[in-house]
């Protein structure tokens, strides 16, 4: 039982690590909030959903188009919702990106409509069997995906040439440009990125959880509190962050199953509306007691 | 006097009501060292943000190689070949000292190559290679500033206050590389407040003050005459 409820929250934790990665290398490229990055992963899902009604295609396979499809959405996103605002404070980014993730909510509500749909499962429905105890596969699957995704990002970032760049490009917008960088083009590259990876949590999140077209806003908010339990700008941060909140999520609810007395001491206690609560209230608490993050150390290095 | 190679023409800039510039020309020669002297405040950083596109002159022009650059991108004069060096170094912090190196350069094989040189001219950098820049002390950020401009082989390197809270000794050692590096081909135009030194390892100099050139001389004539540079600069 536990197994399993951990197996779960670290498919959700693997699947919110790739959104909150996107999330931060936007941030430090730009220094901006990008606030559609949440509808990233909604149109990712939407887009798994429609390719895979077409191709008939397992998840798995549909995954490198969707990756594809969704890293064109955040460059052409980039031109739009970024460069003619490039040169204004960060806030007007923020709410430009606002306005075009409502765009997107409605295209997506106009073509799908409000209900709730389920995207394709990466390879099946079924469980795998594993000495007793059964884990789902799309669990499994999401894991695995996840840590071949944030493998590939690392060794982008820090053993190529093109992510020197785009590091040199996140710490230092002015110097990049000064050493021969065509940063405009590192930040489009960033956006495609950062979508690319939404998009891939939003093929595996819409099969688990669904997706309606005003899922976004729930999304990025998690990856906003990813990103300040982790340490504003940290992309290890990022993930753990991410981690720790599904954990939370997930095993805060179950806790009366795995400890039955509970269930009669405080069953109000142990809601998903309740651990919704107190998941904002220890974001309050960490922005007020560790702006730095739990894992940051004093002023945060980008690294 | 060898051929032009970067040619300023009339350059004025504002930051906003504050004239930093009021209309400066000068010209660096082809392989040439020159010396840009002037105390706090006279224009020499604005100046290097003209020259590098961080910052668009009023008026005036500023030419390169032949080519007007004056609204060019700054990526676009760093591949004509004009490295820079700017107040402060900003190297990458997050960078090790060999990424530092490498994600200037244009080379085929990634820089790899030339890298080597550059350790060959600054040995402090060759044990901090896998440094973050960050974890470097003043001269070794500086030094990996220089190097960083030279990754890039420019044909001119914009060198400002390089020797800006370095010891004496350590300051030296920078400026003597900088006579080097100018000795094999490279123009320099070396902005500094420490005018003995870069008057000794520099052809011509130009004095500015209040954003105006006030002299423009053979760097030895300036030095010779010590009166006029602390009349010019104050207590030097
Ligand atoms: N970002 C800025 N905003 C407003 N004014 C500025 C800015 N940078 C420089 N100035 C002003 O422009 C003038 C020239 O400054 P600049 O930095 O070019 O001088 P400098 O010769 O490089 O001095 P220093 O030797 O202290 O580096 C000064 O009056 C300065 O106050
Ligand atoms: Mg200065």
């Amino acid at each position: 039982m536990l197994l399993q409820i951990l197996a779960n929250a670290l498919a959700l934790g693997a699947a919110y690590a790739l959104l909150a990665l996107g999330f931060v290398l936007i941030l430090n490229a730009t220094g901006a909030v990008n606030f559609a990055h949440g509808d990233m992963v909604m149109a990712g899902g939407y887009v798994a959903i429609a390719m895979g009604s077409v191709l008939q295609l397992p998840g798995a396979l549909l995954l490198p188009l969707v990756v594809a499809v969704m890293a064109l959405l955040g460059f052409v996103f980039s031109w739009f919702a970024y460069f003619p605002l490039k040169n204004r404070p960060p806030v007007s980014v923020f709410i430009s990106t606002i306005a075009l993730g409502i765009i997107f909510q409605n295209s997506a509500n106009a073509i799908y409509g409000a209900a709730p749909r389920k995207g394709p499962p990466l390879l099946s429905e079924g469980n795998f069997g594993m000495g007793g105890i059964t884990i789902g596969a799309q669990a499994l699957g999401i894991v695995v995906v996840a840590i071949v995704l944030i493998v590939a990002q690392h060794l982008l970032l820090n053993r190529s040439g093109i992510g020197r760049k785009l590091r040199a490009t996140a710490q230092d917008r002015e110097m990049a440009e000064a050493v021969g960088i065509r940063v405009n083009r590192m930040i489009a590259l960033t956006f495609a990125l950062g979508s690319a990876l939404a998009g891939a949590a939003g093929l595996m999140l819409s099969n688990t959880f669904f997706i309606t077209p005003t899922d976004g806003t729930n999304y990025v908010i998690k990856a906003y509190i990813a990103v300040t339990i982790g340490g504003w700008g940290s992309l290890s941060g990022a993930v753990c962050g991410a981690l720790i909140i599904a954990l939370f999520e997930v095993l805060f609810p179950s806790l009366p199953l795995l400890i039955p007395p509970l269930k009669i001491i405080a069953p109000w206690l142990f809601t998903q509306t309740a651990s919704t609560i107190l998941l904002y209230v220890g974001l309050l608490a960490i922005m007020f007691f560790r702006p730095q993050g739990l894992f940051g150390e004093t002023v945060q290095r980008r690294v | 006097m060898s051929a032009a190679l970067l040619e300023i023409d009339d350059v004025v800039a504002r930051y906003g009501q504050i004239e930093a510039l009021r209309g400066v020309s000068l010209m660096v020669g082809e392989g040439e060292a020159v010396a840009l002297v002037g105390a706090n405040g006279a224009g020499k950083s604005t100046l290097m943000k003209c020259l590098m596109g961080l910052l668009a002159p009023a008026s005036g022009s500023v030419r390169f190689a032949g080519k007007d650059i004056t609204r060019k991108a700054t990526f676009t004069r760093a591949e004509l070949g004009i490295g820079y060096s700017p107040e402060g170094r900003h190297i990458f912090q997050g960078l090790t000292v060999h990424e530092n190196l490498l994600v200037a350069s244009r080379d085929r094989d990634g820089g790899r190559g030339h890298a080597e040189d550059i350790y060959a001219i600054f040995p402090p950098l060759r044990e901090k290679t896998a440094a973050r820049g960050w974890e470097l002390s003043g001269g070794q950020q500086q030094m990996l500033s220089i190097g960083r401009a030279l990754m890039l082989r420019p044909r001119l390197l914009l060198l400002d206050e390089p020797s800006l809270g370095l010891s004496p000794l350590l300051m030296t050692e920078v400026l003597n590389r900088v006579q080097d590096i100018a000795a094999r081909g490279t123009a320099v135009l070396l902005a500094e407040q420490n005018v003995h030194k870069a008057l000794s390892v520099s052809h011509r100099a130009y004095v500015i003050k209040l954003g105006r050139i006030i002299k423009a001389s053979a760097s030895s004539e300036l030095l010779a005459d010590a009166d006029l540079t602390s009349a010019f600069l104050g207590a030097y």
